[in-house]
């Protein structure tokens, strides 16, 4: 069977769409797409308080439904919540695109998942239990920020995963 | 599946495909020899006796469609990234079936889901 063709779009300044699949998913020191050389745009250390990355923005994109009938249950985990010491990635969704802020977020506000979690935390249409049905459509935004406080130390990745379920 | 016969084909990206055979008797694949798929809303659960799933190499197991279970598949996928965009290839996206069943007692749902690997593993998944 032909199965669905889902791409992880990134969107960032006042409304710039990337046109495919995100190359990364990085949190930088400036607001920019995705395929950045993130050493090029650090976000200092502080002396005191905590600095931010801008927000990072990306949602799903039904490219070709292909055979399936719908893509559901989406979810947005990490394999750690603190790429390195004094870091922390934050995330949350919205509905409704905003221009990314490199001050603390109102959307990305919990620690990210780092396991699957057991329900969607990247919804459809504003609520659980929706879903993408035909090609073209959009899931809402999640959003993500690195919170780097005043122990914080360079370097360090995590593995961002996606996971989605496709009904035949 | 005992004195059944049917002829499977396999499109050439899915290692699984599952078989209905329902209380009169018929016997439907997933793929028919196109490669064309069944939908899940095309299963009758009300009349479906058992639901097999059966990978290329001829495993199978069987799901037995007792009185309560609603039946479930679909296909997990896992889409990952990195900071840079220098995690290998493979490690991109990973598409897999998952098959189970729910079913409600006392009021509670339970539910069983099975992911199925590409070379025939299987795994009992939490959600």
């Amino acid at each position: 069977m032909a199965a669905a063709t889902i791409h992880i779009i990134v969107k960032y300044g006042v409304s710039t769409e990337e046109g495919s699949d995100a190359a990364d998913l990085n949190l930088l020191g400036s607001d920019l797409g995705s395929g950045q050389t993130t050493a090029a745009y650090p976000i200092t250390v502080p002396v005191a308080g905590t600095n931010y990355s801008y927000e990072r923005k990306f949602r799903l994109k039904v490219e070709n439904i292909g055979d399936s009938s719908r893509v559901q249950n989406i979810r947005v985990y990490s394999n750690t919540a603190t790429p390195s010491t004094g870091c922390t990635i934050k995330y949350g969704q919205q509905v409704a695109y905003t221009t990314p802020v490199n001050t603390a977020s109102a959307v990305a506000t919990s620690a990210i998942p780092t396991s699957l979690p057991e329900s969607e935390n990247l919804y459809v249409g504003g609520a659980s239990g929706g879903y993408l049905s035909s090609s073209g459509t959009y899931s809402d935004y999640g959003v993500m920020q690195l919170n780097v406080g005043t122990t914080a130390v360079s370097g360090g990745t995590a593995i961002i995963t996606i996971a989605y379920d496709e009904v035949a | 599946m005992e004195g059944m016969q049917i002829q499977l084909h396999f499109p050439e990206s899915e290692s699984w495909q599952w078989v209905e055979v329902y209380k009169n008797g018929a016997v439907i694949a997933q793929y028919d020899e196109q490669g064309k798929t069944r939908h899940f809303d095309d299963i009758d659960q009300n009349e479906l006796d058992q639901f097999l799933m059966v990978h290329q190499s001829h495993q199978t197991f069987t799901i037995p469609m007792v009185s309560g279970r609603r039946l479930i598949h679909f296909f997990r996928n896992y889409k990952q990234y990195d900071f840079s965009g220098t995690l290998p290839e493979e490690l991109k996206h990973f598409r897999f079936p998952v098959v189970g069943y729910q079913i409600t007692k006392n009021d509670i749902n339970f539910k069983v889901l099975l992911g199925l690997y590409p070379d025939g593993y299987i795994e009992v998944l939490e959600s």
